[in-house]
């Protein structure tokens, strides 16, 4: 009975001492890449920390120019900027400075003896101000193929991209969209890329999907998804509209050929179809600058569209 | 000093008390620019004791100021399908009111499907509230003009107007909780979010008589961005900001967490990414900390509205020293003055003016210290440029009264005395 009595105690004492000692920690503040972990399960893969109670046994993993601000229950904060690990229950947390009214007020009026330059002494001017403009990373925009059927002609196929970069490395990469795997990839300091000898890494009747990616930088394009089919399908569609135009029976302009032939191909979702073939056309008919101007607009529509 | 003199000073005293205040008033009326008679007010009338008080003398540190009521989602450069499923989520999270600080003023021809994900999301959500614009046209026979969302999206949603009052088109520090319009009374957009949240807070807003509220700005703009002066410089954190890609990429995680249940949360821009200073719908508080000469914006639209529902949760309104009260407290303070510095002027002739400058300057500080606790400590709003304005005027008026008009009062005094002294022999005759 003694026994008992005394491990209740002891029960008892335990969780005063926890109640006592624990407090929860909460996330207040979190700017760009910051993971949580656990420390104890070290082959957890962390996930993005969010807002809310965190408790003390996890660990943070702040990336690069992120930050981090925790605060006890208590109201100890702990702000972290560094790039590195920490284990939340080691973190040196601080309570905020508060000052009083009487405090500040008495800095206000003290602070009228401190000796204040005039604004028109050149001494005051310092050089604090960076006229200068550094820009963001931007992610690059996937520019050809677009979504949707992409015929294999002549065993190669055009990829293009931009992005306002003059600088930028960029790494091509095609993934199988069953299997999830890399079927190619390549670095390059272009802002396209043909691959030869396509059939030695895509199977015509295929699924696949592409993406750029800047080299040394997070940031990466939004995946594209197209279908990979014969050449035999894009120059049947082409001899269907080539044979429209010849039953017509009369000569019809070029503007009105590339805007209804590309029209048609657009109506079957067949926008690289109507890519392939407008670069085409514009390009064997060059000295028309309307022709080209009425591509560009098409090109631009779809990918402000993709865009969105 | 005997009693008459003592009486005939405490008069003059009054006199000038009384001409003063009349002068002090029609300076303050007068429907002309003061700029060639009022150079002092002119320069200061865009400035208030706010500005200094919130902005140099509240504890931006104290932790009680972190709002665990209101999350603000920043929109940045999204489209409409994100908000759509942002507004979903949030719907499955269970918040209390959700407040969208944008303008769908226009349909997408690009891309009309997003347009009906957003308006079948926003028709599901019941307590969501949209924001509008109101112009009130001077001239012309539609009185107001409003730039709204599309019906197409807000047929059946609650809307309030995100007007915030001004008086130089910059800088914030008041708001209309309703607005009179012709066919009635409309409430704010933050008035209808608190009416969502927690409709029994009505009294709060409808008990107070102004028209206006000054917003009693306490928490300052979050973000990694804004940890600057004269933004932030404290690097204090009173709400949670949250980007809405950041929450669509963790919305997972935070259904696990709960976090957003019984939340308010807004959603606004506050720049076009969380690295980004943008100067879009920013504004001037009086939480900024370089409240004079030129400076940075320092708080985001989005941020006004969640300082007025904090305002209105907290019940923190503040309220103002009628304008009757201040006129006693300028009597007040030009009597004291007038005994003042006529004594100082009796005794110390050629240094009377110096030292009266200094007492100037001592009753300027005891009067804004007086405004500052007032408003940082009791939420009281003295009106303290007026007030400053009549023990800056003090000295100048003394000299007018002295000259012109002193001696004209104790002629009019002796002569009153003299009728009163008349009448009273000629009843003592009669009587005798």
């Amino acid at each position: 009975m003694k026994n008992i009595r005394l491990l209740l105690n002891l029960i008892f004492c335990i969780a005063f001492f926890n109640a006592a000692i624990s407090q929860n920690i909460g996330v207040v503040s979190i700017s760009g890449d910051v993971k949580i972990k656990s420390a104890k399960d070290t082959k957890q893969s962390p996930k993005n920390l969010t807002y809310g109670v965190i408790t003390p046994d996890k660990q943070l993993v702040l990336g690069k120019n992120s930050m981090v601000k925790l605060r006890k229950s208590s109201g100890e904060e702990c702000e972290l900027t560094a790039q590195g690990s920490y284990l939340v229950r080691d973190l040196p947390y601080k309570l905020p400075v508060e000052k009083s009214i009487i405090t500040r007020l008495s800095e206000y009026f003290m602070n009228f003896f401190n000796a204040h330059p005039s604004s028109e002494s050149k001494e005051r001017y310092q050089n604090s101000i960076y006229a200068i403009s550094r820009g963001n990373i931007i992610t690059p925009v996937p520019v050809f193929p677009f979504e949707g059927k992409m015929p294999l002609i002549n065993n190669s196929i055009l990829f293009k991209w931009d992005i306002a970069c003059d600088t930028c490395h960029y790494e091509l990469v095609i993934k199988d969209i069953f299997s999830r795997k890399e079927v190619f990839r390549h670095s390059c300091d272009q802002k396209e890329f043909i691959l030869n000898n396509a059939d030695q890494v895509l199977n015509v009747g295929g699924k696949y999907y592409w993406y750029v990616k800047v080299a040394n930088q997070s940031t990466i394009s939004t995946n594209i998804i197209f279908d990979l089919v014969s050449s035999n399908e894009y120059e049947s569609e082409l001899g269907n509209i080539e044979k429209n135009f010849t039953e017509a029976g009369v000569a019809l302009p070029l503007e009105f050929r590339l805007v209804s032939s590309i029209g048609e191909l657009e109506s079957k979702e067949l926008t690289n179809f109507a890519y392939l073939y407008g670069t085409d056309f514009v390009s064997k008919h060059a000295e028309n600058k309307a022709l080209n101007e009425l591509f560009e607009q098409f090109v631009y529509s779809k990918l402000s569209n993709s865009e969105r | 000093m005997n009693f008459r003199h003592y009486i005939r000073l405490n008069f003059q005293a009054l006199c000038f008390a009384l001409f003063s205040t009349f002068i002090l008033f029609v300076l303050h009326h007068l429907p002309v620019n003061q700029i060639f008679i009022d150079p002092f007010s002119e320069a200061i009338k865009q400035h208030d004791v706010m500005d200094i008080a919130f902005s140099k003398f509240r504890d931006h540190n104290k932790i009680e100021l972190f709002d665990t009521n209101i999350v603000v989602l920043n929109s940045g450069i999204t489209n409409r399908a994100n908000l759509a499923k942002t507004i979903t989520l949030l719907n499955a999270y269970k918040v209390r009111a959700m407040g969208i600080d944008i303008l769908f003023d226009t349909m997408s021809t690009q891309s009309p499907k997003a347009d009906t994900l957003l308006q079948s999301a926003i028709k599901q959500s019941k307590n969501l509230v949209l924001g509008y614009i109101f112009i009130e046209n001077k001239h012309g026979d539609n009185k107001f003009s409003f730039p709204k969302t599309k019906p197409f999206f807000s047929a059946s949603t609650k809307q309030g107007y995100v007007n915030l009052a001004t008086n130089d088109n910059f800088s914030v520090r008041a708001y209309e909780p309703y607005h009179q319009f012709e066919k009635g009374k409309e409430p704010a957009f933050s008035t209808q979010i608190a009416l969502t949240a927690f409709p029994e807070y009505e009294s709060r807003l409808t008990s107070r008589n102004s028209e206006k509220q000054w917003i009693n700005f306490r928490r300052v703009q979050p973000g990694a961005v804004s940890m600057i002066f004269p933004i932030n410089s404290g690097r204090a954190t009173h709400y949670t900001l949250m980007d809405i890609d950041v929450f669509l990429r963790d919305s997972s995680l935070y259904k696990e967490n709960n976090y957003f249940k019984n939340k308010v949360v807004l959603i606004g821009f506050v720049g076009e990414s969380e690295k980004a200073l943008s100067m879009k719908d920013r504004w001037f508080t009086p939480l900024n900390e370089q409240y004079t000469g030129r400076s940075l914006p320092d708080m985001s639209g989005v941020f006004i509205h969640a300082n007025i529902l904090s305002m209105v949760f907290d019940d923190d309104f503040i309220d103002d020293i009628p304008e009757w009260v201040l006129y006693l407290i300028a009597i007040f303070i030009f009597y004291l003055n007038y005994l003042v510095f006529s004594r100082i002027l009796s005794r110390l002739k050629p240094a009377g003016g110096v030292l009266i400058r200094l007492i100037q300057v001592l009753e300027f500080s005891v009067l804004f210290t007086i405004s500052v606790v007032l408003l940082v400590k009791l939420n009281m709003k003295l009106s303290f440029f007026l007030i400053a304005t009549s023990v800056i005027l003090s000295f100048e008026l003394f000299e007018i009264y002295e000259r012109r008009l002193e001696h004209s009062v104790d002629l009019w005094i002796s002569k009153v005395r003299n009728r009163l002294k008349l009448s009273s022999n000629s009843n003592e005759n009669t009587s005798n």
